[in-house]
């Protein structure tokens, strides 16, 4: 301001001698300070710069209405409407729960459910001498959210199917057979499967067969292992003897877990495909014949395609057979030897020291696997892993 | 205060809330001195040192709120002055030197010094130009007199004489940007030019005499 006001006619409060005196004061060239100046110009600027770019992000309108929803007033609205919807969803034309006579928490926690599992461990004798009763004790709040959250086998994604696999995996595929042996050691009534059936859902005609195969008596163990159990299971039962107490709880209960997918899947395989399924992986033998190979001499092991063609066993091969592996565990169901077709239509075949080893058909929905003895497996795969595998295949 | 070709302060301030960094540029050229002046005025010697202070961040301030800001009735530089004054009152009640709004309240008469207008008796003509270095010595000491009297009015009394007189804030302006009646305003007003009257006739016959 260079000129001061001259007081005018309207307002004469203004008194001219102090505004001569004002206007001669030695403090009136006075100006700000350089570095003052330029610091307020440079946050003005950067403050241009930062609202251009906010401009530029195509959120940067709905940015600027958001933030100006977050003003008391509309927040305040919001909230209102919230509640009132909420409560109103909640309890529409219902009294609250607390205000219905007789209302116990407990009635929340034991809802009606479909598919409880089956007592976490319960007493053989028990078990064996009183079948489970028709209506089962509703489970805990807790296993039930675990098995609702737990998706069928059979519908998992590739990705939720490795991530159960990374974790068995970690505590070792030997646990899980060895959970798995335990599980076919107790009576029928105990295991989770029974639980959906000695539940309130009444027996249908589609689910005899799967009854039927789950009243058939357990499994005998291998003839290898005079315990009974599978090497690796033996394993891990002796450092689980080993172990002090607290931590061989944990580490029971860390195999429980990692388990508890492979045995879901495993028991879900068997009641659709009506067979007896089997604990472990026909792989199993030709991964172990493919790692002595490949300590003896990698160039002993080849892969012959369908069209033919013979590919020798490098990373590529290598990574196939353990996605393979990884997603087929615990999947393999005994099928009938005509199953897949003749030998000649094997998609893949396994030749160690020049001698087939194994084969490998993909169908729609499924993989088989046929060993050098003509045993034949078969494991349910979703058809994206099969389509991935086949595409991996015709790059080979 | 800017021609009729260059753009008022309200169109350069719409101007740089749609991101023209230039136009604020020119805001601030136009009224940096104006401001920085106001804000030592009202701070007094005292508080003299944080005049940066405050100058900068009413800036900053005017910066922040460019989004927000509309002129609803009020002019970019009564805004301006008045994002100042709160600042300034601000920091002088926060370091203590902020005295009582008014010794005897604002709905009083105000003193009159005795000789009233003839006080200015002895003053050469206010809007005279000034023909002679004595003319020029005088009123420059009457300034620096001026400016001593200020710094013993009480801050919003300093405030309200300094908007009034050297921004030019009319009345009823002045009420808006001190937030108060207009009768408290016009008292503050009356009270602040009746103690620099007496301050300043109380001096400048002697001053004028040497």
């Amino acid at each position: 301001m260079t000129d001061p006001p001259k007081p005018d006619a309207a307002d004469d409060s203004r008194d001219a001698h102090l505004l001569a005196a004002l206007r001669h004061a030695p403090d009136r060239d006075l100006a700000p300070p350089a570095r003052v100046t330029a610091a307020i110009l440079d946050h003005a600027q950067a403050a241009v710069r930062g609202s251009r770019a906010r401009s530029a992000a195509p959120w940067g309108g709905w940015r600027s209405v958001w933030g100006q929803l977050w003003q008391p007033a509309p927040m305040a609205a919001f909230g209102t409407v919230a509640m009132a919807t909420l409560i109103g969803v909640l309890w529409g034309g219902k009294e609250p729960p607390e205000a219905v006579p007789g209302w116990r928490p407990e009635a929340v926690a034991t809802a009606p459910e479909s598919t409880p599992p089956a007592p976490a461990t319960p007493a053989p004798a028990q078990t064996a001498a009183a079948p489970a009763p028709p209506s089962v004790a509703a489970p805990p709040a807790a296993a039930n959210a675990a098995r609702m959250a737990a998706p069928p086998a059979d519908k998992r994604s590739a990705a939720q199917a490795k991530s159960e696999r990374r974790a068995e995996d970690e505590s070792g595929q030997a646990q899980r057979l060895s959970k798995e042996e335990q599980r076919q050691s107790k009576p029928d009534g105990e295991s989770s499967s029974d639980a959906v059936t000695t539940g309130k859902l009444e027996e249908s005609p589609a689910d005899r067969p799967r009854l039927e195969a789950r009243k058939a008596p357990p499994r005998s163990p291998p003839p290898d292992t005079p315990s009974g159990q599978s090497p690796p299971a033996a394993i891990v039962q002796e450092r689980m003897a080993a172990a002090p107490e607290p931590r061989r709880d944990a580490l029971a209960k860390s195999m429980a877990d990692a388990a508890a997918p492979s045995a879901r899947a495993r028991n879900e395989a068997a009641a659709l495909g009506g067979a007896a399924s089997t604990p472990a992986s026909p792989l199993s033998p030709a991964g172990a014949d493919l790692d002595a190979a490949l300590g003896r001499d990698a160039g002993s092991i080849g892969w012959r395609t369908a069209n033919g063609r013979q590919v020798g066993h490098r990373n590529e091969q290598r990574a196939w057979w353990s996605a393979l592996a990884s997603a087929t565990d615990g999947r393999w169901q005994r099928a009938d030897p005509t199953t897949g077709g003749a030998a000649a239509s094997a998609n893949l075949v396994l030749i160690i020291d020049g001698v087939p080893r194994g084969s490998l058909v993909f169908e729609p929905q499924a993989v088989i696997w046929r060993d050098a003895n003509g045993a034949t497996w078969r494991a349910p795969v979703d058809a994206g892993t099969l389509r991935d595998w086949q595409e991996a295949l015709a790059r080979w | 205060m800017s021609d009729a070709h260059e753009p008022d302060d309200d169109t350069l301030m719409r101007a740089f809330a749609q991101g023209d960094a230039h136009a604020f540029e020119r805001l601030y050229a136009r009224h940096q001195v104006a401001l920085y002046r106001f804000v030592r005025r009202v701070l007094g010697r005292q508080a003299a040192a944080q005049a940066d202070e405050v100058f900068q961040d009413t800036w900053l301030r005017v910066v922040n709120a460019r989004e927000r800001w509309a002129p609803q009735g009020a002019t970019f530089r009564t805004w301006l002055f008045t994002l100042a004054h709160h600042r300034a009152i601000d920091l002088l009640r926060k370091s203590g030197r902020e005295v009582a709004l008014d010794e005897l309240g604002d709905d009083r008469e105000p003193w009159q010094p005795a000789a009233g207008a003839a006080a200015w008796q002895g003053w050469p003509a206010a809007g005279a130009a000034l023909d002679s270095a004595h003319e020029q010595a005088f009123w420059r000491a009457a300034g620096q007199r001026l400016l001593d009297c200020l710094d013993a009015l009480p801050a919003v009394q300093r405030s309200a004489f300094l908007l009034h007189h050297e921004d030019g804030l009319a009345l009823d302006e002045l009420a808006r940007t001190l937030e108060v009646g207009f009768e408290t305003a016009k008292s503050r007003l009356r009270y602040a030019m009746s103690k620099l009257r007496t301050c300043m006739g109380a001096y400048l016959p002697q001053g004028q005499e040497t």
